[in-house]
């Protein structure tokens, strides 16, 4: 009886542990909105209106839609917003969007947010999907930096970070040097942001890219559906 | 009931690995208290007990995530693998010759998960050096709480 009082204690201890984890999160997670964001959720408490925080999000859309229209001509840009949800698996790194079989999504299209790129469609459903992060270990994706020397870009192996795969243009990268989708594969298109190298080392493949910001964080994102394949007419 | 209580601890070993990953980023993948669990089991259990356990952590893992077959059970198998190897040139019952056994099958274990999902070592280096330490401490604290669960689980197998 005793043994089971102490196993009964030990499941409590853990369970303590697991919580005490969960209020050490905000401790460590970034700052989940930018000021101009803060200042519109103070105006939205004190102003009691739902409808700013509608008409803000319809306004983040339409910017998206302005900055990426010119670039992605072979796309159908569809608005989403993208929701931050923790993988169960350690090493994997994912989120959800609001839209998905409705909106004719499709895994394998590439999404994009206001800073640059955001991942991969992984899976389908109604109302949602679930995207692969660009800072995914199995996320790659072709790139290209200011000096138009391509390679492959791998995400991980930490959060918000990616390494260079595979140089397919001899190249050096420099610290500070930005990175940019080359266009090739038909996920994405050209000259989107992908990052920034953070640290120059050798063998290149050492090296580390800074991904976009603000891949843990809620935001309006754009999901790139090739027009031959499912866009709208 | 022992068999609610093995999912019950699964599921509160999934948690564990939840609410650390933000503060221990891609390191938890070595000190992961679900794989911690399944090592321990690995340890000393039957094997259809620690098959349901990896099934249990397997499939949830595949159904919230991105995860998919293969990079989730492999590294699991392999885990699994290791501890039963490392166990017959170790006693497994010792509470500090068990860490031999615990922490390189731990190591195998995320090793293997990254080569299977980028198809190189590259980048593998500098996770296994900070996870190797975290691997220790997590082992170090997890084991006494998963020794005293032992009546809870009711295995003939526990020298406890």
């Amino acid at each position: 009886m005793k043994r089971k009082k102490s196993a009964y204690w030990a499941v409590s201890c853990w369970l303590g542990l697991a919580l005490l984890g969960y209020g050490l999160q905000p401790l460590v997670t970034p700052r989940r909105s930018s000021d101009a964001q803060r200042l519109l959720q103070q105006r939205i408490i004190q102003k009691s209106l739902l409808i700013d925080a509608e008409n803000a999000s319809i306004v983040d859309r339409q910017l998206l839609l302005d900055l990426f229209l010119p670039e992605a001509s072979h796309f159908e840009l569809v608005p989403a917003r993208m929701i931050p949800s923790r993988d169960l698996s350690p090493l994997r790194n994912s989120a959800l969007i609001d839209r998905g079989l409705e909106s004719r999504l499709a895994p394998g299209m590439g999404v994009i947010g206001a800073q640059g790129i955001v991942g991969q469609i992984y899976q389908v459903g109604d109302g949602w999907s679930r995207i692969q992060l660009a800072d995914d270990p199995a996320f790659v994706v072709p790139f290209q930096d200011e000096q138009d020397r391509r390679g492959i870009l791998a995400g991980g192996p930490g959060r918000g970070v990616g390494y260079p795969k595979l140089r397919l243009d001899p190249m050096l990268l420099a610290q500070g040097d930005l990175l940019y989708t080359d266009g090739s594969g038909g996920v994405f298109p050209p000259s989107i942001y992908i990052g920034i190298v953070e640290q120059s080392r050798i063998p290149a493949r050492d090296s580390v890219i800074r991904l976009p910001a603000g891949l843990d964080k809620g935001q309006e994102v754009l999901v790139l559906t090739p027009l031959d394949v499912g866009g709208s007419p | 009931m022992r068999l609610m209580w093995l999912v019950a601890i699964c599921l509160l070993a999934l948690m564990t690995t939840t609410a650390y990953r933000p503060l221990l980023d891609c390191t938890i993948a070595t000190a992961d208290p679900a794989m911690v669990l399944l090592a321990w089991l690995a340890l000393i259990d039957r094997m259809p007990r620690i098959l349901v356990a990896m099934t249990i952590i397997g499939l949830l893992r595949i159904w919230f995530g991105i995860a998919e077959i293969a990079d989730t059970f492999v590294p699991l198998l392999a885990v699994i693998v290791s501890v039963r190897l490392l166990r017959q040139y170790l006693d497994p019952y010792h509470p500090w010759k068990r860490f031999q056994i615990l922490v390189p099958a731990l190591l195998v274990g995320v090793i293997l998960q990254w080569i299977l999902l980028t198809g190189s070592l590259v980048g593998a280096g500098e996770l296994v050096l900070w996870s190797l330490l975290l691997s220790v401490v997590i082992t170090g604290l997890l084991s006494p709480i998963l020794d005293l669960m032992t009546p809870l689980l009711r295995s003939a197998r526990y020298p406890l």
